[in-house]
């Protein structure tokens, strides 16, 4: 027990003393297993994991849906999201930030990256909303917190991380993302509204459009509405894999982009670069977080904490509540993907003995690191967020978001209470 | 920086090495894994229309796809250590300053570099063992070593760098021609998530 | 009191865990009169392909797996695999194990393990949803999840289009109409809710094809344990395992074949000419199998012969 209690304290040492966190796990982990079953079997172990798991089917849906991403954006179809949310939102109280949201959420459905998302809103609805009066926090934080609805409605980066390391079936995982998604919608356009009782709404109230040019407004999301349909609908409907959705979608999005005569040469090598880089990382990390894993695995970890469970005689919900307060506080400082492959390999099995349903914490796990984008100190959405809008205090965006992290909280909470909301639409499926 | 776009976070993160031998391998690698890249997204579109126009799916799609994904984060690796891409967390470096900074900078590189020796020599090993076995791939029966050996060289640049850097950082005085240490966690040094 | 670590690659809820390799550690246990103890690993170390080094290694102590996973490097194992074989695991795993011992073997195939045994699953036959099962040509060219080994040479053979894609993705291959059928033992069907999502199944009298599963443990952990532990070892293990396994297979065949009478699956048993027909069609992947495991310095010819006869109970 001392030895994986050790390890996880030195990875954790070395991820504060700002070593890259692939290299922190990988070479911890390695020593690690080192330490349980020596050092000839542990080299042989480490040569198998990179190489291995750099070879997997399953795994290649993480470049295709990063590619899928950068089209998407490149493409400019948040202008048109945008624009046809705004025409049916802008005359009520909170029209503007209510149609960015509406916006996030629609863009979401295209592109499995929170970063992706606001920062692509911010430039497109920050304008308008700041032209209308609405105070600085409010928008920024519909933007940010909107933003984090990527990850969550499908497709998703991370929910394809999740499912390699907890084993689970992605097309199910994006299918159980839909629901709260839409809940997530709804909870922030809530939010907005009381975010605007609780200060002084400085905001112009906007004409409703004619329905002719609502209608008209509509028509712009039809490329959206495609690409989502071809790839969410393939998936469901079980006519490909998710791994050819990814392909499919990412060829869409290229058409859509080549249709609207955005693309050059060099600006399609440079996503492609781009693309690479991500993918990059985001591998490395997975693969440093197999490594540690496969160390708690052998220094027996899983049985310590389950019978630890088991000693104080936890139920599921408390337990539950014990790992959302972990990612709660390791969401201040950590940033998402690392949490969630630091943390997966040493929930999953824990959740799985108490009968919880791993399609089901995989929602959980990804709404609690969607607070996380959005917290201080590090919260990556804000981050980006100012890194497009300059004139804006990191400050005034954390308070701005605070109604939003209220909505999350309460969207858990409905997520524990209600777990039909993530699993029903998968068990259609098929 | 008036239009940032998320899709070209490289424009804001040019910084890195821009020593010449960097600046070839990057504009290599680069280039070929760019090329893989967008050869994944062709077969699996041609694999899917060919399975359901033609009822005749793509033969091997499913192993090119395999192969080409390692090579692809093989290739990428050298890219990203040459602009201190991987995802750290600054929270307590980023106060670091001077004498200190070069320090943690040197000192985070060189684990990185014998992390990634370590990684590379392992493959290596992994892909001798393959290959003395006669592994094949299942269905287009494509040996399984030499991929291997591609991907321990493209770790073993990479280690290779980061050598070069935490010994430049420990001994030189003049600046290096990479940023020290880089800047906050957050979105210059983050995948796109 | 030595520890050794099984690793494990499959859910818990799958019958080679449940009704295999469970139970036998219990027996290990129990005959070594707990001076050797096996503990089974609770989350898998790396995906299946690598169980085979990962006994190699030592990365764990005992492994199990396929031995198709890792092409290439087994051959003289696909004997077990060739279609015709038998109907029940029961019989082939028995004759497979001594046909292993005392021709296989020599070939050194599982060379850095203690082989601790070795068995079959239940004949392999082909399930597909909108085809015509009755001739030949009514299976020709439809897109069939197929797996490795010797499956793939009888898939060639009857001019199937392969689709590839991993085992867990067989649900959905099927029910989108990806692929038109699949092969698969009656035990996988049914874990994989197959019967949902085809319509018909051809049932060969002694299988199409098979897989054949190893259970090694790491060479230089074997030699350290001392010669009671060994023998008491074996004594669960080896043609006793395989037997086990055989019926546990079995077993699950059986519990398949139930869930798709249920649902109404059309069973085509090919008999008279239709059997010969298709006999003559996959004659070659006998004879082709025959010839690359003489190369590997076995006596193919007569290694099979055991294996026939020792499926007959001769
Ligand atoms: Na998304
Ligand atoms: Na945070």
């Amino acid at each position: 027990m001392l030895d994986w209690i050790l390890g996880v304290a030195c990875t954790l040492g070395l991820i504060a003393l700002g070593v890259p966190i692939t290299f922190a796990m990988t070479i911890v982990g390695f020593l690690g297993v080192v330490a349980v079953i020596g050092l000839a079997p542990a080299m042989s172990m480490l040569g198998q994991v990179f190489y291995d798991n750099g070879m997997s089917y399953t795994l290649s849906v993480m470049p295709l849906f990063v590619l899928m991403g950068n089209f998407v954006v490149r493409a400019g179809l948040a202008d048109e999201l945008y624009a046809a949310s705004n025409a049916w939102l802008r005359h009520y109280r909170g029209g503007l930030p209510m149609a960015t949201v509406v916006a996030c959420g629609g863009f979401s459905s295209v592109c499995g990256s929170s970063l992706a998302t606001s920062a692509t809103m911010a430039r497109v609805s920050m304008p308008s909303m700041r032209r209308y009066g609405y105070a600085d926090g409010l928008a920024a934080g519909s933007i940010a917190a909107g933003g984090t609805l990527g990850i969550l409605i499908p497709p998703s980066v991370i929910l394809v991380l999740y499912g390699i390391v907890a084993q689970q079936d992605i097309g199910k995982l994006f299918l159980a993302g839909v629901v709260p998604g839409l809940v997530g919608i709804l909870g922030y356009m809530i939010a907005v509204r009381i975010s605007l009782a609780f200060t002084h709404d400085t905001s112009e109230r906007l004409d409703p459009m004619p329905l002719a040019e609502r209608l008209r407004a509509l028509k712009g999301v039809i490329g959206v509405l495609s690409l989502f349909a071809v790839v969410m609908g393939g998936i469901y409907l079980g006519v490909f894999t998710a791994t050819e959705a990814a392909g499919v979608g990412a060829g869409g999005a290229f058409l859509l982009v080549l249709a609207r005569g955005k693309l050059t040469f060099p600006i399609l090598l440079e996503m492609l670069v781009d693309t690479v880089k991500m993918t990059t990382m985001m591998f490395f990390i997975l693969f440093g977080a197999l490594m540690f894993s496969n160390f708690v695995n052998l220094a027996g970890m899983p049985g310590d904490l389950q019978s630890m469970i088991e000693a104080v005689g936890a139920e599921p919900i408390a337990v539950l509540f014990v790992i959302f307060l972990i990612y709660l506080v390791l969401g201040a400082v950590l940033e998402s993907l690392s949490m969630m492959l630091l943390t997966v390999p040493v929930f999953y099995p824990i959740v799985a003995a108490l009968g919880v349903d791993l399609i089901w914490f995989g929602i959980f796990v990804v709404v609690a690191i969607e607070i996380s984008l959005i917290t201080p100190p590090v919260g990556l959405n804000v981050f980006v967020l100012k890194a497009v809008v300059r004139d804006i205090g990191t400050g005034v965006i954390f308070r701005g978001v605070l109604p939003f992290v209220a909505m999350d909280i309460v969207r858990i909470i409905l997520l524990i209470l209600v777990p039909g909301l993530a699993l029903w639409l998968p068990s259609t499926m098929g | 920086m008036t239009d940032p776009r998320p899709t070209s976070e490289s424009e804001t993160k040019t910084a890195g090495d821009t020593g010449p031998v960097v600046r070839f391998l990057r504009r290599a690698l680069g280039g070929v894994a760019a090329v893989l890249v967008f050869g994944m997204m062709m077969v699996t579109v041609i694999d899917v229309a060919g399975r359901y126009l033609f009822s005749a799916p793509l033969p091997g799609a499913f192993e090119v796809t395999e192969i080409t994904l390692a090579i692809v984060i093989f290739l990428g690796l050298p890219l990203v250590c040459f602009e201190d891409g991987h995802i750290s967390v600054s929270l307590i470096t980023e106060r670091m300053r001077g004498a200190a900074r070069r320090l943690q900078s040197a000192g985070a590189a060189l684990i990185g570099g014998v992390t990634l020796a370590l990684v590379a020599w392992r493959i290596y090993e992994h892909g001798a063992q393959l290959a003395s076995y006669g592994d094949v791939t299942i269905f287009l029966r494509l040996p399984k070593g030499p991929i291997a050996y591609l991907l321990s060289a493209l770790a073993a640049i990479s280690a290779l760098y980061l050598f070069y850097r935490g010994i430049r950082l420990l001994v030189s005085r003049r600046p290096p021609p990479f940023p020290v240490g880089g800047g906050s966690a957050d979105t210059d040094r983050s995948p796109d998530l | 009191q030595t520890t050794l670590r099984v690793a494990n690659w499959l859910p818990p809820s799958h019958p080679l865990v449940s009704d295999i390799i469970k139970p036998w550690i219990e027996d290990v246990n129990k005959v070594t009169e707990g001076r050797v103890v096996l503990e089974l690993l609770k989350a898998p170390l790396g995906p299946p392909p690598a169980h085979f080094d990962f006994a190699v290694n030592g990365v764990a102590d005992i492994t199990y797996g396929v031995h198709n996973y890792t092409p290439g490097r087994f051959v003289a194992t696909s004997i077990a695999e060739l279609p015709f074989l038998s109907n029940t695991s029961e019989a082939l795993s028995v004759a497979y194990w001594n046909v292993h011992e005392k021709y296989l073997a020599g070939a050194n195939e599982h060379k850095g393990t203690h082989v601790l045994s070795v068995f079959t699953h239940g004949p392999g036959q082909l399930w597909t949803k909108g085809r015509d099962l009755t001739s030949l040509d009514g299976i020709a060219g439809s897109k069939i999840r197929i797996g490795g080994g010797i499956a793939q040479d009888v898939a060639t053979a009857l001019d199937l289009v392969p689709v590839q894609a991993p085992v867990t993705k067989a649900y959905e291959l099927l029910s989108g109409g990806v692929a038109d059928g699949i092969q698969f033992p009656a035990e996988s069907v049914a874990f994989f809710n197959i019967q949902n999502v085809v319509d018909s199944g051809l049932v060969v009298d002694g299988g199409l094809y098979n897989v054949s599963f190893f259970v090694v443990m790491n060479g230089a952990k074997w030699d350290s344990l001392s010669d009671a532990d060994k023998e008491a070892i074996m004594s669960v293990s080896g043609e006793s395992l395989a037997l086990r396994a055989g019926k546990a297979w079995d077993a699950a065949d059986q519990r398949g074949y139930d869930a798709m009478k249920e649902k109404g699956i059309t069973f085509v048993r090919p008999e008279g000419a239709a059997a010969d027909a298709l006999k003559a069609k996959l004659a070659g992947v006998e004879a082709d199998a025959v010839e690359r495991i003489s190369e590997k310095g076995v006596d193919a010819a007569a290694a099979l012969a055991a294996l026939k006869a020792g499926v007959a109970g001769e």
